[in-house]
């Protein structure tokens, strides 16, 4: 990666979570927020803090295609270890055959869904267990260590409206998801102008008190954010497979083309902003995370303001953050 | 419209319960020898207040205080068969303490009294005069040295009592008693609320929305939490109130302690500078 300076965000959540599946569901939760969610919650904190003027000026360097800061979708941590994406078309069984991966079903292997950043990074250097979503290096289990090994759960609390004259009650149902202590989201966040560096910092200890996803006015949500620089130096820069630790929006056909295995999402949602609220952006579709790519590729901004919708323009964060694949991953087919 | 945080207002302090407490779950798990009417409980199984609770009942108390809780100012959000369910306030008016702290909703309501002189009354769009919610209400958790073990050896559960209640017959004297879990009196919740200082189009709220708020605690204070309140349950007291400002300029820096602006043992002693 280049010079510039990224750090690792850690969010450690002092209050249960919601962030939205689908508009008007309250009753599901999803556990990570997607880098258009966070970026979005960035650009509302900045605004709060800075003004109207300020971020239309900010907004204007990403589109124009020079990003004067990046973020990568959360990913969790649990017991202070961080965790990543697996990249998708990681050929666990050929990991298992060679005697890395110890699965004792083949089921365990399709639950994979997160690895180490180190163990990625490094390439699998020991020998891991599937533990849950989360492969783990087997000495966790031989070290005695019996710390429970849990991301949190999922909670759901009943909720009410009630008539001011009647009494008369509604009640109905809201999901949250509850972290454990020692685990919670983390992102890496990348400075690509250092006179912003300061202010993004500041609108994401900002956003940290407002919270985070639904519901933020009764206390779900919040956390406390902790700036780390302990960012593994991301090695072989020029690499045969990049990994997107972002959601994308892909900036023309050459990108598509570059996609090597892929998983599409659909984002939709509501405007949240000062200027409009409840008001349906448009809906676009993107690659997701551990998606692996044969080229970097740059990604792009998304306009998706409504029709009839003037105040403001509502865009997207579709840019790329690709990590590299170390040498000798093994993917399908390669 | 824009609107700009000049800080905020951060009020820690220990909410004690007077009376037992019961804030309901809902019943959608039932368990054989279990109890019918249990109490909200965080995922370690330990009973906590939920912030949308603290919020809920305050907004209704200001509702009435602040004279908001009238046919023209009440907007219909649950109707059946066209006619008004459940209605609260919500207004368009710039300083009204009770939307202002507790937060509007977007899109259209129509109010009680359109409802019923029209049920097919279409409503207005309130959209022009949302803003963020000044106010936070965090979940209060319990502090567990507030249940010694002597008291914990009393109670029927981890964390909490039951209270048998009964219905009785008035010819027969036929009882039809029922169960329900509570908190006991004397149990401590940590309670932090966060009150939005905004600038709106160069008009500065200053303190108005905190004082508004500390009503608010007053009101709460001698009416009740949860449910059945009626019935003696959800006395509660704000004790060790501490409050803090925060400026949105130290976002800025590393995290440095705050100094509060406030403290007090009670909120009657309570005195802002």
């Amino acid at each position: 990666m280049d010079k510039n300076r990224i750090y690792r965000v850690v969010m450690n959540f002092i209050a249960p979570v919601h962030i939205g599946e689908k508009e008007k569901l309250y009753n599901i939760t999803r556990v990570f927020a997607h880098s258009d969610t966070l970026m979005s919650g960035i650009i509302n904190a900045y605004s709060l803090l800075y003004g109207k003027d300020e971020t239309d000026k900010l907004l204007e360097e990403f589109l124009k295609g020079t990003a004067p800061f990046e973020v990568s979708s959360t990913m969790p941590y649990v017991n202070l270890q961080y965790f990543m994406p697996v990249p998708l078309g990681l050929n666990m069984e050929e990991y298992k055959n060679r005697g890395i991966i110890n699965a004792e079903h083949q089921k365990e292997l399709k639950k994979i869904k997160f690895v180490r950043e180190k163990d990625l990074f490094e390439g699998f250097q020991s020998k891991y267990k599937p533990v849950g979503s989360f492969l783990i290096p087997q000495n966790e289990f031989e070290n005695d260590n019996k710390k429970s090994f849990s991301l949190g759960r999922t909670k759901e609390r009943a909720r009410v409206f009630i008539d001011r004259q009647t009494s008369s009650s509604n009640i109905y149902y809201f999901s949250h998801f509850e972290f454990e202590k020692e685990s919670g989201l983390w992102f890496y966040l990348k400075i690509n102008n250092e006179k912003v560096e300061n202010k993004v910092k500041a609108a994401i200890r900002l956003l940290g008190d407002e919270g985070l996803g639904g519901d933020r006015t009764c206390g779900l949500g919040s956390f406390k954010v902790d700036f780390k620089d302990d960012v593994p130096e991301f090695k072989n820069i020029q690499s045969g497979y990049y990994m997107s630790l972002s959601i994308i929006n892909p900036k023309d056909e050459d990108e598509i083309k570059s996609v090597v295995f892929y998983e599409i999402l659909t984002r939709s949602g509501y405007i949240y902003s000062k200027a409009g609220l409840g008001i349906k952006r448009k809906t676009v579709s993107v690659f997701g995370e551990g998606t692996v790519f044969s080229n970097k590729i740059q990604g792009r901004v998304v306009d998706v303001t409504p029709e009839k919708f003037s105040s403001h323009r509502v865009y997207c964060f579709g840019l790329a953050f690709l990590v590299p694949l170390p040498e000798g991953v093994m993917l399908f087919g390669c | 419209m824009d609107i700009i945080l000049k800080g905020k207002y951060i009020i820690k302090c220990k909410i004690e319960t007077v009376t037992g407490l019961h804030i309901g779950e809902g019943n959608n798990s039932l368990e054989i020898g279990g109890i019918d009417n249990a109490v909200v409980k965080d995922a370690e199984g330990k009973p906590y207040i939920p912030g949308s609770s603290l919020k809920g009942k305050m907004r209704a108390l200001m509702e009435f205080a602040e004279g908001k809780v009238r046919d023209n100012l009440l907007v219909v959000t649950v109707r059946k068969n066209d006619k008004p369910e459940i209605c609260i306030h919500m207004c368009k008016e710039k300083d009204c303490p009770v939307c202002g702290l507790f937060g509007r909703n977007h899109g259209k309501h129509v109010t009680k009294k359109n409802l019923i002189e029209n049920p097919q009354a279409e409503g207005e769009d309130f959209s022009d005069a949302v803003i963020p919610t000044r106010l936070i209400a965090r979940d209060a958790k319990l502090i567990e040295s507030s249940i010694p073990p002597e008291i914990r050896e009393n109670l029927d559960l981890e964390w909490t009592e039951v209270k048998f209640e009964n219905n009785i017959d008035r010819i027969t004297s036929k009882a039809n008693p029922r169960q329900s879990e509570r908190v006991p009196a004397g149990a401590q919740f940590s309670a932090e609320f966060v009150i939005n200082r905004y600038e709106i189009d160069s008009k500065d709220d200053n303190d108005y929305y905190l004082k508004k708020f500390l009503k608010a605690m007053k009101l709460l204070e001698d009416d009740y939490l949860g449910g059945q309140g009626s019935r003696g349950n959800g006395k509660v007291r704000f004790v060790d109130i501490e409050i803090f400002y925060k400026d949105s300029s130290d976002y800025e820096k590393e995290s440095g302690k705050l100094k509060p602006i406030a403290t007090a043992k009670s909120l009657d002693e309570l005195k802002l500078s």
